[in-house]
């Protein structure tokens, strides 16, 4: 029997944390998504060639606005979980009668929705630079929705695992920032050389970033085959490996 | 239904390197008042985290109301009520926020959440500040927070550790009586407890915990009974030059002018009348029970 209030009411938490706390949590990526628009689509991008027969401006588009939503679903969640941790309040989650999928289902579903809140921000920022036309909504809706419960899940993983601050912050600098600029956010794969492209590959932000630009203008560069398989596959394992961890009580229950 | 609230067997925890838990097992009944004592860092707080799904333990079985712990956690959970030693309080929420967003959390619709948020906090005394942060409270009103917290989902077991501790006495009074009722009511109750006093006045049951391992488990007055040797203090008129030969057979000594028995109550007379026989003169009596703390003192020490 699934505790749907409880469940609600944990979600609710959750969304209610980062709307409290707007202009720290939507309004930043709001700012940069200008800005990046402004400088490097508009300004840089005049006198670049296009690519597959769109505009610079329009490419960086899709790149930004996963880059806005992983940065902030995986900002989001670790960031809830570690405070949770560090002050002790999770405590008052754990006696509760929450199952562990409710508890991971409630905090990645507050995830999401800070994910498709940036996403419609960025969309509407967008919209000064662009037609506003998109290519399959519910493809785009759909990776929306589930990259950011990928990097919701991640949040949650290593917001258990770190024990500080600065460790908190390891994952995001060295690993996760990386590989969303390697990702293809601002440059197309066949600018990278060949021999350097297998690098590219094997980044899985690359085919979400990918997938977001074919679901908006329709045009690809990766194997959608495989990126949105892979996609897949991602969601479900961190989504249960996030709810084993709370299962065993990784560095939550001592 | 399972007339055993809690069912503790065999329950070790250890964290690295110290072994918090030895091996206890012992039951609570529903409906018992029940008291754990030791001293700091006895294992209470450890042991109430595990019982609660707070932390977990190395091994044993516990069960709620027949509900395992770890297997049957939803259900286990839901019978308890906690209110912790060491606030843990959401910073996010405010104080009737606090009481609602728990409620929430074990299912219960909003509308009743909201109405039994208020009932508790103007039991508690804490209406007035439901719109305040929890920064903005005193250490005595947090704690009332606590155990009104404890109490929003109406649990059939309430879990107190330490809720008198930093507590003004007037609120310690109205505690003590709000948790008399309460029992009285049908709630089983699992205190911790640093005042003997509260244990000796509240409990039905106490145990004893030292170092991880039970000292000592048994109903209150029987235990009191089993450890309660008065102290029967006879002031004399002359220092005694010698003892009486009818007096070495009792368990005494002597200070000053006073000549101090420790032995039954029931033996009063007895020992009134040998020290007669010998013609010497009584100036004062002064009988005192042991309480449940000299019971105490003395097991820990020796313990
Ligand atoms: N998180 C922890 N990590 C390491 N050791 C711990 C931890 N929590 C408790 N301990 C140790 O376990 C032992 C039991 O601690 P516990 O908190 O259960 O005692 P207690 O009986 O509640 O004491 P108090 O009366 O001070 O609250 C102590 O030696 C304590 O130092
Ligand atoms: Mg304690």
């Amino acid at each position: 029997m699934v505790n749907w209030i409880g469940f609600y009411t944990l979600t609710k938490r959750e969304i209610s944390r980062f709307l409290k706390v707007w202009s720290q949590t939507i309004l930043p990526t709001a700012i940069t998504t200008l800005l990046y628009l402004f400088v490097f689509g508009f300004a840089i991008g005049r006198i670049l060639p296009d690519i597959n027969g769109i505009t610079y401006l329009e490419f960086i588009i899709p790149g930004l606005l996963m880059m806005g939503l992983i940065t902030s679903t995986y900002a989001n969640n670790s960031t809830s979980i570690f405070m949770m941790k560090w002050l002790n309040f999770i405590e008052g989650i754990l006696v509760s009668p929450l199952s562990y999928i409710e508890m991971v289902g409630a905090f990645i579903l507050g995830g999401i929705v800070r994910g498709l809140i940036i996403g419609t921000v960025v969309y509407l920022i967008s919209l000064f630079f662009y037609s506003g036309s998109i290519f399959n909504p519910i493809l785009f809706i759909s990776l929306m929705i589930i990259v950011s419960l990928i990097f919701s899940s991640l949040g949650l993983i290593t917001g258990l695992w770190a024990e500080d601050w600065d460790q908190l912050n390891i994952w995001s600098t060295f690993i996760i920032t990386p590989l969303v600029f390697l990702g293809g956010v601002f440059h197309s794969i066949s600018l990278v050389p060949e021999s350097l492209q297998i690098v590219t590959k094997m980044n899985p932000i690359f085919y979400m970033v990918d997938a977001l630009r074919y679901s908006m203008l329709g045009i690809s560069e990766s194997n959608l085959a495989l990126g949105l398989p892979l996609i897949i596959i991602l969601a479900v394992s961190f989504f249960f490996f996030t709810v084993y961890l709370f299962k065993i009580g990784y560095k939550i229950r001592r | 239904m399972n007339n055993i609230a809690i069912s503790i067997k065999n329950l070790v925890k250890n964290y690295d390197g110290t072994e918090a838990v030895n091996n206890i097992s012992f039951d609570i009944k529903q409906g018992e008042f029940f008291g754990f004592l030791g001293p700091n860092g006895a294992g209470k707080t450890s042991t109430i985290n595990a019982i609660t799904g707070i932390a977990n333990f190395n091994s044993g079985k516990i069960e709620v109301f027949g509900s395992d712990v770890v297997k049957d956690y939803r259900k286990a959970r839901s019978y308890i009520g906690l209110s912790p030693q060491e606030f843990n309080f959401d910073p996010f929420l405010n104080v009737q926020q606090i009481l609602v967003y728990q409620c929430g959390y074990y299912g219960i619709p909003k509308a009743i959440c909201t109405k039994r948020a208020k009932e508790l906090m103007k039991l508690f005394g804490i209406y007035e500040k439901r719109n305040a942060s929890i920064r903005a409270l005193s250490g005595g009103l947090k704690r009332r927070l606590t155990i009104a917290r404890a109490l929003i989902h109406k649990p059939k077991i309430l879990i107190l550790d330490e809720p008198t501790a930093g507590v003004d006495v007037e609120l310690r009074h109205y505690l003590w009586d709000f948790l008399k009722k309460l029992n009285k009511e049908g709630t089983t109750i699992f205190l911790t407890t640093h005042y003997i006093e509260e244990a000796e006045k509240l409990c039905d049951r106490v145990c004893i915990l030292h170092k991880g391992k039970i000292l000592e488990i048994d109903d209150k007055k029987k235990l009191m009974k089993r450890f309660a040797k008065s102290q029967i203090a006879i002031e004399l008129k002359d220092k005694l030059k010698t003892i009486p030969k009818n007096i070495k057979k009792y368990n005494y000594k002597i200070d000053g002018n006073n000549l101090i028995f420790f032995e039954d109550k029931t033996k009063i007379n007895e020992i009134l009348n040998s020290i007669k026989k010998n013609e010497i003169e009584i100036v004062d009596i002064n009988i005192e029970s042991s309480s449940l703390e000299d019971i105490f003192i003395n097991m820990v020490k020796n313990g």
